[in-house]
């Protein structure tokens, strides 16, 4: 396995293979991030923010220093154009209701109660700022540990955290709004 | 565990941000309490729901990968370009006008580029946004920017340029004429009281209650008066003084002389007799309207002056015969002084030339008056004579020598950049060896010299 640093170096030549190695590394962490954002991102506009991501990356890749390891790096710059899109559609009111389809075969009733109560979520995280929604996808999603979560954040590893708890409240405090989780509305 | 710490609790848990001892301590609070565990089910279970993989990375279309790779060859490509500096030309405002191009900006919350049109921007640092980003937003969303307002460009209506300036510039004039006319408003004031009030009568007090200053003639006398800082002589100058013109002499009649030296603290006066008689002189202090009155009293003749008479009249009363052997006296006596060293000896040397010289003017006299009674010279006072002309020569030469090596010294002293006290002490030795210990030159030196010794020195560096 190439070393990342390398890769970096040779991409920073403009080395194309070495493009190719970073996307084929680093596109299924950036896409579950995407995707995690539940942003109700159609296939195009995923792919779309796929190769922003990697456009930015590729501007970056100058100030990446390589005394740290570049997932996090990289799943910082995939939050920005998470949180940029997240932004856009605030702006656009475009936000489409982006329903899982079920695994399993369930009955019409269910069906029916499931579709709301996603929708009911769906609302709750677009009623989070769009950076507390990106850190808890991130959380989620990255399976970072918390100092490499701090990196991709962009903070200190006790303000990811602080970040962190922030976002569980406010995402408590939505659910219970929208009367997904029992209790007082404080 | 109370309910409200487990609610906290169960919120952070589904995140991973509890140690172990905080989830014991949750989970013996869940055991407990049913209406808590509740809560812990329902967000468990839809954090587990967050967490799911949304979509399937495989995916995505097989050929995004060829697209990103060739976005970031592009992005490369532009980069690389770009780094030899190629400063891009400004685009002809003509040209940009007839293609209809238009500027748009990015919005500093969401990054979307739109036209300049459609945009707000904040109230306190013009950072463009769209209206609804900064709603969103509650306020500008520039770091360290705290506005909660925004503006927006008006169409046709022409910022007047500098207009502010011109208010500054205005404003500038006033404080300027203040500035000017009121220290002057206030000199005039001042001047016109100085003028009105009529100033107190002159005090006037004599130094040692009237007792006179006595002083021979060509002889000097230092006197000091201390004063107040507040409280100075008149024309007092407090500028560092130079060697060279640095006594002011502020007094002068045909009697005495009197110059003196300025001090932070005290006047130093310099009494010259000059001739026999009395004199008066004040010194004024304006700031207490006082005067101090000197009276002088310059007696007799000076010392070198009497010396010089009774030499005279001593070689006067001489006989011929005596005169001559005081001249061989003084020639034997001169061969030590053509040895001698330093400037002093130069004195000495002129006195012996004087001497010598006068005593042969006394044995010419005397061989004329001999040649006159008939009478012969006897053969050993020729030879004496020849061995005396000879001699004169020989000393006339030395002296000669001897002016031009006191020069050549006196010169390399005193235009060499020496220490002011080292350039006193020797002319006070250059003096004090020429005899000219009762000159008033010679007291002013070595005052100057005990001055210096005292911590004034500063005053005389460079001179």
């Amino acid at each position: 396995m190439v070393d990342e640093l390398e890769l970096v170096q040779q991409a920073r030549a403009g080395d194309r293979e070495a493009f190719g190695a970073l996307y084929d590394r680093f596109a299924p962490d950036v896409t579950r991030l995407l995707s995690g954002m539940r942003l109700g991102l159609s296939a195009q506009d995923l792919e779309d923010a796929v190769q922003d991501t990697f456009v930015r990356l590729h501007r970056s890749l100058a100030r990446y220093d390589g005394s740290r390891p570049l997932r996090p790096f990289v799943l910082g710059i995939a939050r920005h154009v998470a949180v940029d899109r997240c932004r856009r559609q605030a702006r656009s009111g475009r936000t489409k209701q982006a329903a899982p389809e079920p695994s399993l075969e369930p009955s019409a009733a269910e069906r029916a109660a499931r579709g709301e109560r996603s929708a009911l979520i769906q609302q709750a995280l677009d009623a989070l700022e769009p950076e507390l929604r990106a850190a808890i996808a991130l959380r989620h999603q990255s399976e970072l540990s918390m100092q490499a979560l701090g990196a991709a954040l962009g903070c200190s590893q006790p303000t990811a955290r602080a970040r962190l708890r922030e976002a569980s409240h406010r995402l408590a405090v939505e659910l219970r709004r929208r009367g997904l989780v029992p209790g007082r509305v404080v | 565990m109370n309910c409200t710490d487990a609610t906290q609790r169960i919120e952070e848990r589904p995140l991973g941000l509890l140690d172990d001892a905080e989830a014991q301590a949750l989970d013996a609070h869940l055991a407990d309490c049913a209406d808590c565990r509740a809560v812990a089910e329902a967000l468990d279970a839809i954090h587990a729901e967050l967490a799911e993989p949304q979509g399937d990375p495989v995916s995505l279309s097989p050929n995004l990968r060829s697209r990103v790779v060739d976005a970031m060859d592009a992005e490369h490509a532009l980069a690389a370009k770009s780094k030899g500096l190629v400063v891009a030309e400004a685009p002809d405002p003509q040209r940009v006008a007839a293609t209809g191009a238009k500027i748009s900006l990015a919005c500093s919350y969401c990054h979307d580029r739109t036209q300049r049109a459609e945009l707000v921007f904040c109230a306190a640092c013009l950072a463009p946004h769209h209206e609804e980003c900064f709603a969103e937003h509650g306020r500008c969303c520039m770091l360290g920017c705290e506005e909660r307002s925004t503006v927006r460009p008006t169409a046709g209506v022409e910022p007047r340029p500098r207009a502010h300036r011109r208010r500054w510039h205005g404003r500038g004039l006033i404080v300027f004429a203040l500035a000017v006319g009121l220290p002057v408003a206030a000199f005039g004031v001042y001047r016109l009281t100085r003028l009105l009030t009529t100033p107190p009568a002159l005090t006037v007090t004599e130094y040692e209650n009237g007792a006179p200053v006595a002083l021979g003639v060509g002889e000097a006398k230092v006197i000091e008066v201390p004063y107040s800082p507040s409280n100075p002589p008149e024309g007092f100058d407090t500028r560092p003084i130079d060697f060279t013109g640095g006594y002011q002499r502020f007094y002068e009649d045909e009697t005495v002389q009197v110059e003196w030296l300025n001090y932070p603290n005290r006047v130093v006066l310099l009494l010259h007799g000059l001739e026999e008689g009395p004199s008066t002189f004040r010194l004024l202090f304006p700031a207490s309207h006082t005067a101090l009155v000197f009276q002088i009293e310059v007696e007799g003749s000076a010392p070198r002056e009497l010396a010089h008479q009774e030499r005279q009249a001593e070689l006067a009363t001489l006989a011929p015969r005596e005169l001559r052997k005081h001249m061989a006296q003084s020639l034997d006596r001169g061969d030590g002084f053509l040895e001698g060293h330093g400037p002093g000896e130069e004195h000495f040397l002129w006195l012996a030339l004087q001497e010598y010289e006068g005593a042969l003017d006394a044995g010419n006299a005397l061989r004329d008056h001999q040649a006159a009674e008939g009478a012969v010279l006897e053969q050993a006072d020729r030879e004496r004579i020849a061995d005396a002309n000879m001699k004169l020569e020989e000393t006339r030469e030395a002296y000669a020598r001897q002016r031009d090596e006191l020069e050549r010294r006196y010169e390399q002293t005193f235009t060499q950049r020496l220490p002011a006290k080292r350039k006193l002490a020797a002319l006070l030795a250059l003096m004090r060896g020429i005899g000219h210990e009762d000159d008033v030159q010679f007291k002013r030196l070595r005052f100057a010299l005990e001055d210096s010794q005292r911590g004034f020195g500063k005053r005389w560096e460079g001179f």
